[in-house]
């Protein structure tokens, strides 16, 4: 066998793939806006490759609280599915690890700043890793499909949220919860002052502290081979001995924890210090399986998708300044982020392409 | 003399693979046409280019003189081209005579005319002695009279010209002899016939003229009656082959029991049926013992019972220790490799990399991790060590994942890791399957090594010929019941084996 020269697709074939489904994405975007409005179409496109950036710091900073979450909730799909389990219950996960955090936030009020802080992110983080064993043990144990269970934890988890602050800290007068003691909002590191009104605080940098993490784990340890092993191949898995029960279970419950930690820093952030009472999942976790997708499961990978989802999302809101409403405005970062997804595809037709030209090379 | 398919520089290219190389072969009327190649030689593809299931990229194809367009199976049918594949084409809860009528019912008042079906399946039948049962369901008959099913299917659409495609891999050696007679009868009544094999042994017997592939290529045809078996075997791999295994000294330790198995019973989950019936025997340091039987006989739940993947009853030692009661684990760290039958599902992870793949069995060794943190520095180099020590083909080295291996570069990858690691027992099941001679004779030699090096051998394999070249002894399962276990294969013949594969040969001592 020859060897070929290696070229930067040959190293890089996730991140070229990821790429190239990102500019098919925005081009398909652009194409609905021709349809739309065609006159504006390239402002308006203008607006969505700008938009985030143009608008001062405020939207910059939207960006940052965005894809702070985005990358939490990205991490957790890409980590269930390295163990082959796909973690749909983000919502439910999420909702359930706001209201923990809510609860220790306003009422546990005599723990100390700083520590009271950290206590009602740990309880979202607990709370969040809870929710998500029972579909863990659920499926190891009686092989119940994980996506079932999770979509009806999602519902479950909107209503018990809703019962809980209605029973112990409901504000009436705005059908929503009590706000957030200030002694138990994220550290902000001074960031309210460079994007002010936008809740920017330090969950991004956690975010990617844990992305980072989550890298060395699936990566470096035995732990993270076992959980690569059983998601490509479990009877292999099984063949080498490995407790394919247990490491369903534990990573479903990692994969739990960090949406919870979303919802719990989400909802202690200074901009947005309450839950909204809804009969609905919420929507924002949810994103973090597109987020994975793209980045397909890889965790510096989903830094990347997040930071651009987060971006499209809100650029696109600069595009009503053109005249698109913002129905359109939605359809076109929808039709983005979904022609994203096709980033396997991608892969694999380029992978097809360069396998022709080498043969071509050698033949 | 009129030919009765010519195939003309068809040419066949796959991503990677050029399977067919401007093959030209021309088949005469009435002649019974071997064509021999090792797996990956491209007699398949090129079989299926003339039954229409791949269309050519280059070349044309003549029936009986004239050009013809073959895009799908039901083209080749019209010409009059039948084909036995390898893997029957039965539908498993139909009968006999409604698998052969399937797609070509005759019907009477737009009803199915099954008296005058039946008539002259029956009459073809006889004609051609082709003994079958037709009011039997599939699944209740045997493997042989199964293939004698698809005959008949070829012969109800009226084809004269019939490929065979591996038709012997599935038999026993007595069924592979009432074939070879059928074959030899359907010549004699005019029929062209087209046998794919890569066994010598058949083709000396059944065959007028064989022509012989290698890498998509034709080497050569060759008169079958006037050339020995060892000229075709170099025809066909391309260097002199030795056909005999040399063992080499035998083992001059103290035989001690590795593995003793007690009374073992599975129970088929669904069924409540024994799929191992009280299966009792022992295995010693420095033999080979082969277990021969019938494909399902209770080979894959006996292995899975041994290594602890399924649960069982009974006793298992290895090595003197009760483990009955462990898990995987523990037996794969107390004396036990396995080198399993799906090499791509249970042998190897192929997303992973070959260094990823080379510690499947030990990352949690010391040697390999500190602390939960895997070292990696030191799994590549032994991953280096093994592709150098047992000639691994990975174009990237060890960062070569282990889905772009050929098959006889993934199994010596399953072998490197399973022989490299402490164990005393090696279970080895279809070892051989699917490789090219060069990789099947690589596997023997390690196996024959590790017997040499006083490890025991417990090898389950269907290939007659393996069992006999390779084992010490022979054990024979049928239907789950260990029949006989102390069988030399110096001492036995094929048909002798045969007849206790069958189940018509063997005390059950536990009856």
């Amino acid at each position: 066998m020859r060897k070929t020269k290696k070229t930067w697709v040959d190293n890089f074939p996730d991140l070229t793939a990821s790429l190239v489904a990102c500019v098919i994405g925005l081009l398909v975007g652009f194409l609905v806006l021709v349809v739309t409005n065609p006159e504006n179409s390239i402002k308006g496109f203008k607006a969505l490759l700008t938009g985030a950036v143009s608008g001062g710091f405020t939207d910059f900073g939207n960006v940052i609280v965005y894809a702070g979450i985005y990358i939490l909730c990205g991490l957790s799909v890409g980590f269930a599915g390295k163990t082959g389990v796909f973690n749909i219950g983000l919502s439910g996960q999420f909702i359930i690890g706001g209201v923990a955090a809510l609860y220790v936030g306003i009422m546990w009020t005599w723990l100390p700043p700083g520590i009271h802080c950290l206590v009602a992110v740990i309880a979202g983080l607990l709370a969040g890793l809870g929710w998500s064993s029972t579909i863990g043990f659920l499926r190891a144990f009686f092989n119940i499909s994980e996506i079932v269970v999770g979509i009806l934890l999602n519902y479950i988890g909107v209503y018990l949220a809703n019962m809980i602050i209605l029973d112990k800290f409901y504000d009436s007068y705005a059908n929503r919860s009590q706000a957030v003691q200030s002694s138990a909002l994220i550290p902000t590191l001074g960031m309210e002052k460079i994007f002010p009104g936008t809740g920017a605080d330090i969950t991004f940098f956690v975010a990617i502290l844990l992305a980072i993490v989550i890298h060395v784990i699936l990566n470096k340890t035995t732990f993270g081979y076992e959980i690569r092993t059983c998601g490509f191949n479990k009877d292999a898995g099984i063949y080498s001995g490995i407790n394919a029960k247990k490491n369903v279970i534990l990573s479903m419950a990692i994969a739990g924890a960090l949406p919870g930690l979303a919802g719990a820093m989400f909802y202690l952030s200074s901009s947005h210090n309450y839950i909204q009472i809804v009969d609905s999942a919420p929507a924002i976790p949810m994103r973090g399986i597109v987020v994975s997708l793209v980045a397909m499961g890889s965790p510096i990978g989903i830094i990347l998708s997040a930071i651009f989802i987060a971006y499209i999302t809100v650029s696109g809101l600069d595009m009503q300044l053109y005249g698109y409403v913002p129905e359109i405005v939605d359809v076109v970062t929808s039709v983005i982020i979904y022609c994203t997804a096709f980033v396997i595809l991608i892969k694999k037709a380029i992978s097809t392409i360069l396998r022709k030209s080498h043969d071509l090379n050698e033949g | 003399m009129e030919y009765a398919v010519e195939l003309l520089n068809i040419k066949k290219q796959f991503p990677g693979v050029l399977a067919n190389d401007h093959i030209t072969l021309k088949i005469k009327k009435g002649e019974t046409h071997a064509l021999l190649g090792e797996n990956g030689a491209g007699k398949s593809t090129l079989m299926s280019i003339l039954f229409g299931l791949y269309s050519s990229d280059e070349g044309t194809i003549k029936i009986n003189g004239k050009e013809v367009k073959i895009t799908n199976p039901n083209d080749a049918n019209a010409l009059g081209i039948g084909m036995v594949h390898q893997h029957f084409k039965l539908v498993h809860n139909f009968t006999v005579l409604e698998n052969i009528i399937l797609g070509v019912e005759s019907t009477k008042n737009k009803l199915l005319d099954m008296a005058s079906a039946r008539a002259k399946v029956m009459d073809l039948s006889k004609r051609y002695g082709l003994d079958i049962d037709p009011d039997k369901i599939i699944s209740e008959i045997t493997v042989g009279m199964q293939q004698r099913v698809e005959i008949l299917k070829m012969l109800y659409r009226a084809n004269d010209i019939l490929i065979f495609d591996e038709p012997t891999s599935v038999l026993l050696p007595q069924e592979v002899d009432e074939l070879i007679k059928i074959i030899k009868g359907l010549a004699a009544e005019g029929k062209t016939i087209l046998f794919i094999s890569h066994k010598l042994e058949e083709i000396k017997r059944v065959a007028d003229v064989c022509t012989v592939l290698r890498r998509g290529k034709v080497i050569g045809t060759v008169d079958v009656a006037t050339t020995t078996k060892e000229q075709m075997a170099e025809m066909m791999v391309g260097r002199k082959v030795l056909l005999q295994v040399d063992k080499g000294d035998g083992y001059k330790g103290e035989k001690r029991p590795v593995l003793e198995v007690k009374d073992l019973c599975v129970e088929d989950k669904e069924s409540g049926k024994l799929r191992v019936d009280h299966a009792t025997f022992t295995i010693h340091a420095g033999e080979i013992v082969s277990l021969a039987g019938v494909d399902n006989n209770g080979q894959k739940q006996l292995v899975e019972a041994i290594t602890g993947i399924i649960p069982s009853n009974g006793e298992i030692y290895l090595c003197g220790e009760n483990v009955t009661e462990r898990n995987i684990r523990y037996r794969n760290t107390h004396g036990l490799s396995h080198i399993p039958e799906d090499r791509q599902r249970h042998g190897l992870v192929m997303e992973f990399t070959v260094s990823e793949n080379s510690i499947l069995q030990e990352y949690f060794n010391d040697e390999f991790q500190k602390s939960g943190f895997i070292k990696r520095a030191v799994v590549d180099q032994y991953a280096d060590e093994l592709i150098e020590e047992y000639d691994i083909r990975a174009g990237r080295g060890g960062e070569t994942t282990a889905g772009s291996l050929s098959g006889g570069n993934q199994q010596k990858l399953i072998l490197a890791r399973e022989l490299e690691r402490d164990h005393e027992l090696v279970i080895a099941v279809q070892p051989t399957r699917g490789l090219d001679v060069g990789a099947t004779e690589f596997v023997q030699k390690q196996l024959i090594t590790q017997r040499n090096a006083g490890k025991a051998v417990f090898l389950v394999s269907l290939e007659l010929e393996e069992v006999m070249s390779l084992s010490d002894r022979i054990l024979v399962i049928h239907d789950g019941k260990i029949v006989v276990s102390d069988l030399l294969p110096s001492k036995i013949d094929m048909m002798e084996l045969g007849m206790y594969m069958a189940g018509s040969k063997g005390v059950d001592k536990n009856a």
